[in-house]
């Protein structure tokens, strides 16, 4: 493990991932693995999920196609200098900001879009001119062999490799020194990764998960509610960080909301979800039981049907549900979808900020000042009004978590940025001294004053603002030069 | 007995009031700080100088002055900061509403230094009250005097329902952090910062960690030495060399050296007199654990200039080193006081090699007339900030963000960059109810003709997206 990383970090020290065109070549380089090979992933993702083409296609390698092409778009301009606001100080030096690789990268992928999640971050890594390595989930072992297999055929071998293992493997590999690490998983392996971390100083973002509240007002159109809702919560089997995990709704709205999730999901995956080539599985049969083991007690509004062969569970509602049962405890991460009824939008306020806050919050409302206090109220990694997931989508937004679902964030420039240092950057010359005496000892009252006009002094009008600075920097320069000499 | 408890359980419940989140609020927090330095700006000066014998200069310069204009900067761009933020959309999202809404995170705390105890300890703060958040300070029990200020005088200017401070050593420290917080922002030592982000592990709180290292500071052959010797040495012997920032080693050919020491010795007398320790310019170690350590480290090399010290008032002279070899003590640690060695290489690719052999510094200097020397330093190394031709300027700009990278540290502050770091920035998204057709695509059931249209879709973006 330690020879491995060892390699790779020489290979950054080389310098190669460094030049634009490099990395450029790279993406591209990407780019064809997943068109060239895309039968190939998407057997892989369809295995380990029993996933149909489509879904895998338009779930994971239209995203990571996309996240490509931005890249490509906008890597040159972003790998320049930012030039930044000067003072009275540094009137005449070069101030900016300069985007400088980390180094070596260690992306801890999940199993549950595991494509997506472990690409995703590469894009940026590459992007920011790390080296990076890639440790895919072991329980989407297809998808985690496949990226060994392809990956070095495509990229630079010993700067962007994969590791596969299990826990006694990524334990170990955590011991190593890396200069940043994104992990995608849950919360408990969320605390380990960020304690290896700070043996070393290296800085996380961690992608952590929770329960995403869902809360539905009684001013809207239920139908289209229940459309968008059933569509995030039962796609990929429930087993979405993002997923709206429970509904929070008036007790008079539960038999519609049941009603009319039912009629969707029928319209959605017919009359036997099972033979639905739309509709996964669960991952291995620990998940299955444990989701199993959430219905126990529970009024199953409906569904509930299971196969342990096949790890099927069916599309399911559960209504009335106690806050303190167990499927109310832990983030769900199957098709099961609780509905706990509160008596208002406070009590539901209320709810949400005692436990801890969300990766993702969801409130469905015709009424734009109830949508607006449930923002204002609470707190969550991201939000998404009068729909489900789509905040995910859009890569203008830093996608991350806020307390127990996750630190720090990424998505089109934010990966890039999460990836690379910002170095300020102030370039003075040699020349004019005399201007400097102002600060050297000994030093007396007036230099003090003169000190913090320099330090302190704005002026309102920006051009005007300029001249007059230019001219008392001149004659500051003179005079000091006159007294001080 | 948990002597933290109820101070925590306090300023959480304040939190959760929402009494923090009105711009109203939060600038008059800030007011309140601002006339905390105005009212007891002598106050302050005379516990700078009680702790750090720092001159009337430094203080006002490097820790009231600069506490101010945080202040002022804030107060100022309070509104525009707190701002939703609107991002371009894409196809599938042009007609809803897409922004980045900014958040405090709740209770954050603040754990402080000794060596600009004022500076370091209000200018994260100024971040943490602007941002909404409560907020924790624990100053530095080393530096007693500004300790003291700040305990008993601070809080009267701040609504204490929302701000406390707490005092101890580090058993006191370590207390505190088995606690949970919502942030954690600490600046201090890499060996501190590790057990900081341990504990902040537990509870997975995000942390910004303002640590050190050794800066280096390249000295070209192609330059005037006594211009280098002005910026170097007031950089170096500030507030007798304990700042994170100040030029650690220098790095020269053993020509320049020759050229530097002769124009070292006339800056320092220049300004600080024949008689160092006299200067009211030059200030002292903060404690005898630090004086002795320091007083060990004048045993390396060999002492070029300076090297007298005085236990008694904790004085060391200004004093440069040569012939140091890497292996030893001054070369092994951060210095952090007015001693200042002199490595030789012979030019820049051997500065290069020995700077990027070691950690990376919190800053990094060049000095040369040839800027085309200059801008290679910056582009083969790495440190969180860079100067070239002087020291550390770079941080008085406060479009400029301040920290370190590696082990010189995590994050980053100053101006509106301590607004942020201390804001959860939340993506918001709001769809219309309405223009359900649009959505159709994303429904199953999936067929060839579906993924066609996607394609299609996907090709008429305007940002990276799906139309899913």
């Amino acid at each position: 493990m330690e020879r491995e990383v060892q390699r790779v970090r020489q290979a950054f020290l080389s310098g190669r991932s460094r030049p634009l065109r490099f990395r450029l070549q790279q993406l591209e380089a990407l780019r064809r693995m997943v068109q060239e090979r895309e039968k190939d992933i998407l057997a892989a993702i369809c295995s380990d999920l029993c996933k149909s083409e489509f879904n895998a296609y338009s779930q994971e390698v239209i995203s990571v196609l996309g996240e490509i092409d931005f890249m490509l778009e906008n890597l040159p301009e972003w790998v320049t200098a930012k030039p930044v606001k000067k003072n009275l100080l540094t009137m005449l030096d070069e101030a900016y900001l300069q985007p400088q690789p980390l180094g070596v990268v260690l992306i801890i992928g999940a199993w549950n879009y595991p494509f997506l999640l472990a690409i995703q971050p590469l894009i940026g890594a590459i992007a920011a001119g790390n080296a990076v390595i890639i440790k895919p989930s072991e329980l989407s072992e297809n998808t985690a062999t496949i990226l060994a297999k392809l990956l070095p055929q495509y990229l630079d071998q010993d700067l962007y490799i994969v590791i596969n293992g299990g826990v006694e493997e990524t334990t170990e590999l955590l011991k190593q020194r890396f200069d940043h690490i994104l992990y995608t998983g849950n919360t408990t392996v969320g605390k380990i990764v960020m304690e290896a971390a700070a043996k070393h100083l290296t800085p996380v973002t961690l992608e952590l998960g929770g329960k995403s509240p869902c809360y539905i007002d009684k001013d809207c159109d239920l139908d289209i509610v229940c459309r968008r809702i059933t569509w995030g919560k039962y796609m990929n089997c429930g087993q979405t960080c993002i997923a709206p995990d429970y509904i929070l709704c008036e007790a008079s709205l539960q038999n519609q909301i049941v009603q009319k999730i039912k009629e969707t999901v029928k319209e959605f995956y017919g009359e036997n979800v099972k033979e639905s080539p739309d509709y996964e599985r669960i991952i291995n049969h620990r998940h299955f039981k444990r989701i199993l083991s959430l219905l126990e007690g529970q009024k199953i509004a409906f569904g509930g049907e299971t196969d342990e062969a096949t790890r099927y569970i069916a599309p399911t509602v559960l209504t009335d549900v106690d806050p303190k049962t167990k499927v109310m405890q832990e983030e769900i991460f199957g098709p099961v979808l609780p509905i706990v009824p509160v008596k208002n939008v406070d009590e539901a306020i209320n709810f949400i900020n005692e436990r801890e806050k969300p990766l993702a919050l969801y409130v469905f409302s015709h009424n734009n000042k109830l949508i607006k206090r449930m923002i204002d109220e609470t707190s969550s990694g991201g939000v998404t009004g009068n729909d489900v997931i789509m905040h995910f989508m859009l890569n203008s937004f830093p996608f991350g978590g806020v307390g127990s679902s996750g630190m720090g964030a990424y998505h089109g420039k934010h990966t890039f940025d999460t990836f690379s240092h910002q170095r300020p950057c102030l370039l003075k010359s040699l020349k004019r001294e005399g201007a400097n005496k102002l600060r050297y000892p000994p030093n007396s009252q007036s230099k003090v004053d003169w000190g913090k006009f320099f330090l302190l002094k704005r002026f309102n009008k920006e051009k005007l603002g300029l001249l007059l600075l230019t001219f008392l920097g001149i004659v500051a320069a003179v005079l000091v030069k006159a007294e001080y000499y | 007995m948990d002597p933290f408890e109820d101070t925590l359980r306090r300023l959480r419940e304040t939190f959760q009031a929402g009494h923090t989140r009105s711009a109203e609020f939060r600038a008059a927090q800030l007011r309140g700080l601002g006339r905390f330095l105005q009212d007891n700006k002598q106050l302050l000066h005379d516990a700078l100088a009680q702790d750090l014998h720092k001159s009337a200069f430094e203080s006002e310069l490097s820790e009231v002055a600069i506490s101010q204009g945080e202040v002022n900067l804030a107060l100022r761009n309070l509104r525009a900061w707190m701002k939703d933020e609107h991002v371009p959309k894409s196809l599938a999202t042009q007609l809803d509403s897409a922004f980045i809404r900014k958040e405090p995170f709740g209770l954050v705390l603040i754990i402080a230094p000794w060596n600009y105890p004022l500076n370091l300890t209000l200018v994260p703060l100024v971040g943490a009250l602007a941002a909404g958040n409560c907020v924790v300070l624990k100053p530095s029990e080393i530096s007693k005097s500004i300790e003291k200020i700040l305990a008993e005088e601070l809080p009267r200017y701040l609504d204490q329902s929302c701000f406390a401070v707490v005092l101890g050593g580090p058993q006191e420290t370590g207390q505190l952090l088995e606690h949970r917080f919502d942030y954690i922002f600490f600046t201090g030592s890499p060996r501190v910062g590790k057990i900081v982000m341990t504990a902040a592990a537990k509870h997975l709180t995000p942390v910004t960690l303002e640590l050190g290292g050794k800066n280096p500071c390249y000295v070209d052959d192609n330059c005037d030495p006594q211009i280098v010797a002005n910026r170097v040495a007031w950089f170096r012997y500030f507030n007798a060399g304990q700042t994170c920032v100040a030029p650690d080693y220098l790095l020269c050919s053993p020509e320049m050296q020759e050229r530097l020491l002769p124009a070292l010795q006339s800056t320092i007398t220049r300004f600080y007199g024949d008689d160092p320790q006299s200067s009211p310019n030059l200030g002292r170690i903060i404690n005898q654990k630090h004086f002795q350590r320091l007083r060990a480290l004048l045993g390396c090399g060999r002492v070029a200039i300076g090297g007298q010290s005085d236990e008694h008032d904790r004085y060391i002279a200004p004093t440069v080193l040569v012939d140091v070899q890497e292996a030893e003590p001054v070369m092994q640690e951060e210095i952090f006081g007015p001693i200042l060695p002199i490595m030789n290489v012979r030019g820049v690719d051997e500065a290069i090699e020995f700077i990027n052999r070691r950690e990376k510094p919190l800053a990094l200097y060049a000095f040369s007339n040839s800027s085309q020397v200059v801008k290679r330093i910056l582009a083969q190394t790495s440190s969180g900030g860079f100067c070239g031709n002087d020291g550390f300027m770079h941080i008085t700009l406060a479009s400029l963000p301040f920290g370190g990278v590696g082990a010189s540290g995590i994050g980053r502050y100053h101006g509106k960059f301590s607004f942020d770091t201390f804001s959860h920035h939340r993506a918001c998204l709001l769809r219309s109810p309405g223009m359900e057709k649009l959505n159709a695509i994303r429904y199953p059931p999936h067929s060839p003709r579906h993924l066609r249209k996607l394609v299609v879709a996907m090709e008429a973006r305007d940002c990276s997206c799906t139309l899913l």
